[in-house]
Formats: C-alpha cells, sequence, structure tokens
C-alpha cells in the first residue's frame, strides 16, 4: 500500500495503519458544491501521485462522472449490491487523472430506499478493501439514514458550507443529526439508554439545553459512562469546507461555524478551508471538465491543495 | 455548552491552548467577540441573542483574567490543582468499578448504580442536582478566582490601591481628568471602552481631555458619560450629573 501522506487516527477508531483512509462529503443542503468539492479533493490528491478512488453515493441523483467529465460507466455500485459483482474493484473505472478510479451511483431503478442494513454494511466493508489508499465517498443532500451512516462511516467527515443563512443552518442541522445518530449507537452500546433518556426527560429542568449540555450532565452522575460516551464520541470530529466565498467577511464565517460546533456540540471541529466563488465553476461543469484540470493555474487549485492537507491532517487553515 | 458557559475554561472559552501567550490570547479574544456578536448570520440558529449575550459576558470575564499576568497564573494554579483531583476521582471510580482506566476498550457496563436510578426516576431529585464540575472553574466563582487585593470591572482586573480608592470616594468634581484617573487606575484602555461601548475613541479622549468643543450636544455626552461609568464601576448617575455640568459650563 502506498505511503499516505499523514496517519492521523482519530481517537477511538478502529482502523489499522494498513487500512485506506475513507473521507466523505456531506452537508445537508443540495446545491453547495459537495461533488464540486469531492471530486476536486480526489483530483488534488491524484496530483501529488496518491492512488484514489471516489465513489458516487449520492444515491438518489448520481451524476458525479459529470465533474469528472467521464462517460456514465456500465458498471455501478447496484451491480455490486446486487452481487453481479463480487469485488467492488471491478466496479472502479479509470479515469484520464492517473492515480484516479472512479465508482458510480445507481444508475439504474434501484435507489436509496433499496439499500437495507445487510447491503450497507456488505458496501462499507468492501469500501474499506478497496485497494487504493484513499478513498472518497460523496454523499447526496439530505440526512437520510444511508447519508449518515456513510458519514459516520468515514475517517474524515467533510462538511460543506456556502456563506448564506439557509446553507448554514442545514449544516448544523446535518451535524446535529449526525451527533445524535452518533449518540444513539454510543449510549445502546454502553448500556446508559436509561440514563440519557430520564435526563432528556428532565431536560428543562437541568438546563441541557445542547448535546455538550447532555454529555457534561451525564459525567457528572456517572463519570465512568460519561468518560467512555465522551470516547465514543471523539471520532465525530468534522472538517468544514466553506465554497463560494466572496469575501473576507465570508471567511471569518467559517471560523465562526467551527466555534460554535466546537461550543455547542462539544465536538472537535476544524475550518479545512475555502474556495472561491469563480464563474469558472459551472463553466467547467458545462464543459463537463474538470475545473482542476481545465484551469489548473487557478487560485482555485491552491485552494484545494490546502483543504486537502488539511482534511488529511485534521487541521485548520491558517487564516491570516 | 449553552448550559456550560458558566462552568467553562477559560482556555475553552476563548480558544486557546493554556500555554498560549499574550499575543495569541488578544487575538482569539477579538475572534470571540466578533463571533458570539448576535448579528453573527453563523450563530443565529443555535444561540438565542440572550444566550450569544451570556457568551460574550463570559469571554470578556475569560479574557479579563487571561490578560491579566498575576490573574492567569493565579487561575492557572486553581485550575491545575482542582483538574488533578477530579481526574484522580474519575480513575477511582473506574478503577474500584472495572480493573484499570482505558476508556478505548470494548465497552462495558456502566457503573450507573441502582441508587442513581432511583434517584433518576424522581424528577423532582432531578432539579435538586447541579451541573457542576469541579475541575472546571465556574463563572460565578470566577471572583474567588481573584488573589486578595485585587479588584474588577466586567472588562478589567486591577490591583486595589486603598489611596485611590479614598481618593475616588471623595471626588466631587468629576471632569475627564478625573475619569481618565479612574480609568488607568482599573486597567482599562480607550480602545476596550471603545469596544465595548462603540463610542469613538476621538470622542472617548475628547471627554477625558475636557475638550467640549470636540463634543456633541449634552444628550448624546451623557449617554458617553453614563456608558464610561458603568464599565469604570462609579454611579452613573452621580458622574454624568456632574460632569454634565462642567460639560454645559465650560461650553458656553
Amino acid at each position: 500500500m502506498n505511503s499516505k501522506l499523514v496517519s492521523h487516527i482519530p481517537s477511538g477508531k478502529m482502523r489499522s495503519v494498513d487500512d485506506n483512509l475513507i473521507i466523505a462529503t456531506g452537508g445537508g443542503k443540495g446545491g453547495i458544491g459537495k461533488s464540486f468539492i469531492s471530486s476536486s479533493l480526489a483530483i488534488s490528491l491524484a496530483r501529488i501521485g496518491k492512488k484514489v478512488t471516489l465513489i458516487d453515493l449520492d444515491l438518489g441523483s448520481a451524476n458525479l462522472h459529470t465533474f469528472l467529465g467521464v462517460k456514465v460507466p456500465e458498471l455501478c455500485l447496484s451491480d455490486f449490491i446486487s452481487g453481479g459483482v463480487a469485488d467492488l474493484n471491478e466496479v472502479s473505472v479509470k479515469t484520464e487523472i492517473d492515480g484516479l478510479r472512479f465508482i458510480s451511483g445507481f444508475n439504474d431503478a434501484m435507489n436509496v430506499a433499496d439499500i437495507g442494513i445487510d447491503a450497507r454494511e456488505k458496501l462499507k466493508r468492501a469500501i474499506r478493501s478497496l485497494s487504493t489508499p484513499y478513498v472518497i465517498l460523496d454523499l447526496g443532500a439530505g440526512t437520510s439514514e444511508n447519508t449518515l451512516d456513510f458519514f459516520l462511516f468515514a475517517d474524515q467527515k467533510i462538511v460543506a458550507v456556502v456563506p448564506e443563512p439557509t446553507s448554514i443552518e442545514n449544516a448544523y442541522r446535518f451535524i446535529k443529526t449526525a451527533y445524535y445518530r452518533k449518540l444513539k449507537e454510543a449510549e445502546s452500546n454502553l448500556g446508559i439508554t436509561k440514563l440519557i433518556e430520564a435526563a432528556m426527560d428532565n431536560r428543562n429542568q437541568l438546563g441541557i439545553k445542547s448535546p455538550s449540555d447532555l454529555i457534561h450532565y451525564i459525567t457528572k452522575i456517572d463519570p465512568v459512562a460519561g468518560a467512555r460516551l465522551v470516547a465514543k464520541i471523539s471520532d465525530l470530529h468534522i472538517e468544514l469546507v466553506l465554497n463560494q466565498v466572496r469575501s473576507r467577511n465570508d471567511i471569518e464565517l467559517g471560523t465562526s461555524i467551527k466555534s460554535v460546533c466546537r461550543k455547542y456540540f462539544g465536538i472537535d471541529a476544524y475550518f479545512a478551508g475555502y474556495i472561491e466563488f469563480d464563474n469558472a465553476v459551472w463553466q467547467s461543469l458545462r464543459k463537463r471538465r474538470p475545473l482542476l484540470l481545465e484551469h489548473p493555474y487557478s487560485n482555485i487549485v491552491s485552494q484545494f491543495m490546502e483543504i486537502t492537507k488539511n482534511v488529511i491532517n485534521a487541521r485548520n487553515i491558517k487564516v491570516a | 455548552m449553552i448550559g456550560r458557559k458558566d462552568t467553562t475554561n477559560y482556555y475553552e472559552m476563548l480558544e486557546v491552548r493554556p500555554d498560549a501567550p499574550q499575543t495569541e490570547v488578544y487575538r482569539a479574544y477579538q475572534r470571540a467577540k466578533s463571533t458570539y456578536s448576535p448579528e453573527n448570520p453563523a450563530l443565529y440558529s443555535m444561540f438565542t441573542p440572550e444566550e450569544s449575550r451570556e457568551l460574550l459576558k463570559v469571554i470578556e470575564e475569560a479574557y479579563s483574567v487571561l490578560s491579566n499576568a498575576a490573574l492567569r497564573k493565579n487561575y492557572d494554579e486553581n485550575m491545575q490543582s482542582n483538574r488533578s483531583g477530579i481526574e484522580n476521582n474519575i480513575a477511582n471510580f473506574i478503577q474500584q468499578s472495572n480493573g484499570p482506566a482505558n476508556v478505548h476498550s470494548e465497552p462495558v457496563k456502566s457503573n450507573y448504580s441502582q441508587n442513581t436510578k432511583t434517584e433518576l426516576s424522581d424528577p423532582a431529585k432531578f432539579q435538586t442536582l447541579e451541573m457542576t464540575d469541579d475541575y472546571i472553574i465556574r463563572r460565578k466563582d470566577s471572583s474567588t478566582a481573584l488573589p486578595e487585593g485585587f479588584g474588577k470591572t466586567s472588562l478589567s482586573t486591577f490591583k486595589i490601591d486603598a489611596t485611590k480608592e479614598d481618593e475616588i470616594s471623595k471626588v466631587e468634581h468629576m471632569d475627564g481628568k478625573f475619569l481618565k484617573m479612574v480609568r488607568e487606575y482599573k486597567n482599562l484602555s480607550i480602545e476596550r471602552i471603545s469596544d465595548a461601548t462603540r463610542i469613538s475613541r476621538t470622542y472617548l479622549m475628547a471627554v477625558e481631555a475636557n475638550d467640549y468643543r470636540e463634543l456633541p450636544a449634552p444628550v448624546f455626552v451623557r449617554g458617553f458619560i453614563v456608558q464610561m461609568a458603568r464599565l469604570l464601576n462609579l454611579d452613573e448617575q452621580k458622574v454624568a450629573n456632574a460632569y454634565l455640568q462642567i460639560y454645559k459650563t465650560n461650553k458656553k
């Protein structure tokens, strides 16, 4: 396996150094650039010599191939899910970018609703076993069970947001839903469901207004359960990527959102970077050519390189 | 952390490392003020205006301690001793119930006791339980974090000087010179007052220099003086009346 840029392993993660690094891009709202970010991240990694598989997990409306400028591949995820193809690697296709392979989403009648828990688990195991050291999952909009499940499954979790109130609200909602799902898993594993239910039933009297209040309260009542809960939740760290930035104030929003996430949820949040608004983005999409190849010397290329490094290292962009 | 704003560690509040130099603390403070201003679009869907005002108060308080070397040292020492205590307690808990502490091990049954269950099942008892944490210095206790001989305003901390306090209490001629003397004694810069009150530095300096020609109409000046006096922990009505009297006499 190729050496990775880093071996960042979030605390509490069951991930060996030989596993591939799985990065997911979510964000709740549609049209905020998740596919653009996923594809550009994949291209950035490939351009620095890394082997990457990009998977279209926007199960309802897979169209990531358009961002890469490739035809709809003959094989797609449903061929693997249905058992027609046994090895997920065989579903991946080469792209014109050296080192970058692509797996198409569901191009047939099978859609997101048809994926049950068993199929999801099968897919997750196969993704973890893919031959490339980097895997990027492009998730769909919304907070469906499948989307959240794959988001939480990823080692690095990107939340895409544009500097608009609706997008920011949706990003928080997305993080909140993911957080509660994670909490649910943790409480059931730790056998403290009743403790949490009791706390939530009395949350007004206890002044519990946010997830971090809840964990703080659990820690007070039961320090051991609290410590374990914190350990379970601690691998939910997110990397914020701000798209379509137009001003300095927009960039500062990234720092603010990061801070709000830390204070409200008590989780590690990083502001991985921003992408300036550029008309070249939609122009290259109309040409069905990846922007990073169409304009290899643009600011956006260096902005993505910075984001790529920050995402895989789980660190903040340095804002001057 | 809304409910924890009164219990959070000052370093966490400003999002700086405990060894952060003063310049970094100042930058973090400016950033935090901007982040938690109620008009920030990143805030409104998570915190109510009231909550953001509360957060801002804690941010001011955190900065007033961390920007003062003596108070910061004292705060660090308190935090260190309290942290050691709670960490030992947690380690003991784990040791007693489950063997060696290892939070990353596979899930084991919680030591959530029968007594706790009984207590939790009674809503009345819930209300008696406080959300406190020994390793975090609580906001309401922060005044006790001040070393003896130190006082504080909402924006600063200062070493109490009995002579100055006596002088301040006796002054009747409360002009700009008096306000400047109190401001400097209480360790507040013109910039901080300007940041907190939104009164321009030019006006603040004109107030202190008794440069009445540079000041606007009395109604505005009264507003300036009330805000300044409030920040300096002075009797705002008394100071405003006295200053306005001097202002009106000299402006003629």
